[in-house]
């Protein structure tokens, strides 16, 4: 079983999410600097044309990682998965869509495409209406995506909160050398061993508490120095509201890792 | 007829006179331009277009401009304040952009630009540039005034400056 994605997905996911910040960032302000600074509007929107194309390759690299990694187990209902498969298909279509049609939308005018002032893009034969038509795909797609990604990140925020899933962890960064070390535990048992991303990241031994084996997101951190695991479990019961009880346990170097 | 004739001739040359008057002449970016076209926006900001009058007296409607083409805009952010000058140039049937202080230093240096060109787009059908009717009018009408009610930069509909010639 999956918890969790594989350092290299969630390092893609995070760096698209800043990249994916950056363009809006470079966008508006193109649209506040042109009028009083030209120049510099220019640089903007030419570092927003070079950061596409590094979007572009991002996602061809994750949706090909993806085919041949472990997916984390979504234990909702099947209409909520149903959804989330939908919106998760939607964002990577508008993550290619956004720099193909804004490249279309120059190379059909007849301009010069340079990535990082460097490499020339192919120019394409001046036609102004399918320029226009890629420059109307640009704009409609970049709105779809800002509807998607609000969904996307409430959607994330939702479950953590209802459901006590810990979908966030999924994607989280690790500071050791396991995949996951921070967190990315919610789907797994306690008395499992822990296989992650190929990796095995050791062993969970069993909480002594009962009310802690229901559904527990459960915090992870690999204290690699000495060579010992540590967990600490907090565990959220909805009927009670907020109870959190937080385990700390650890076992012998020999047993995990 | 012969009241008919002076009549003809004394309001020719007067429609000639205010044309004369209205098309105003600067020699400020190195040799002369014309301002052909003023465009008001509702902030109280306004744009004047100037062109050279070898391109006024060549432009044809319906056909692309010249190779050489100069086209002027001055951002007057409050009446006689010029703020920023755009500028564009015809080069090899492609427009290259360009833009300064109007505070500072002329410069002419242009070159693609993709964030005009990305706006110009918008006017493909009049060669990329918005104000060509009120161009291609001027050596008949001189200065038009349209007026714009879209802030900023946002480029006004096409309809606006058809509509506005010599307004």
């Amino acid at each position: 079983m999956s918890t969790g994605y594989s350092l290299g997905l969630r390092l893609c996911h995070w760096i698209t999410a800043v990249l994916v910040f950056a363009q809006v960032s470079l966008a508006l302000l193109n649209t506040l600097l042109s009028e009083a600074r030209p120049g510099l509007a220019e640089l903007l929107v030419q570092a927003h044309i070079s950061l596409g194309a590094v979007i572009f390759i991002l996602t061809v690299v994750r949706i090909v990682a993806r085919l041949f990694s472990p997916v984390p187990v979504r234990s909702h209902r099947r209409t909520l998965r149903l959804g989330a498969i939908g919106v998760h298909f939607l964002l990577y279509a508008c993550l290619l869509t956004l720099p193909i049609s804004g490249y279309l939308k120059l190379a059909w005018l007849a301009f010069d495409v340079t990535l990082f002032g460097t490499t020339i893009l192919p120019v394409l034969t001046l036609n102004v209406s399918l320029a226009a038509s890629a420059a109307a795909v640009h704009d409609v797609t970049a709105l779809i995506l800002a509807v998607l990604l609000l969904l996307h990140v409430a959607a994330a925020l939702l479950h953590r909160h209802f459901d006590g899933q810990s979908v966030l962890a999924h994607m989280a960064l690790g500071i050791g050398l396991c995949p996951v070390a921070i967190s990315g535990f919610s789907n797994c048992g306690f008395g499992e061993r822990v296989r992650i991303s190929n990796v095995d990241c050791g062993f969970i031994p069993p909480i002594t508490s009962p009310s802690a084996v229901t559904h527990p997101p459960v915090h992870q951190r690999f204290d690699l120095a000495n060579g010992r695991l540590a967990h600490e479990a907090l565990v959220q019961r909805r009927s009670i509201g907020a109870l959190i009880l937080t385990a700390n346990t650890s076992t012998q170097n020999g047993d995990h890792l | 007829m012969r009241h008919i004739l002076f009549g003809s001739i004394f309001f020719a040359a007067l429609a000639t006179a205010a044309w004369a008057a209205s098309l105003v002449e600067t020699d400020r970016y190195g040799e002369t331009f014309i301002t052909y076209a003023q465009v008001d926006r509702t902030n109280g900001t306004y744009r004047r277009m100037l062109t050279t009058p070898d391109v006024l007296a060549a432009a044809r409607s319906g056909t692309p401009l010249p190779d050489g083409t100069r086209i002027f805009m001055e951002s007057y952010y409050s009446p006689g304040q010029i703020g920023t000058v755009f500028h564009k140039q015809k080069v090899d049937g492609r427009w290259k952009y360009g833009s300064f202080s109007g505070q500072g230093p002329v410069d002419l240096t242009t070159r693609p630009q993709a964030s005009c060109l990305s706006c110009h787009a918008q006017a493909a059908e009049t060669d990329f540039t918005f104000t060509r009717p009120l161009l291609d009018a001027a050596p008949t009408v001189g200065l038009s005034t349209v007026i714009c009610d879209r802030g900023g930069r946002t480029p006004c509909d096409p309809a606006v400056y058809l509509e506005g010639v010599a307004n």
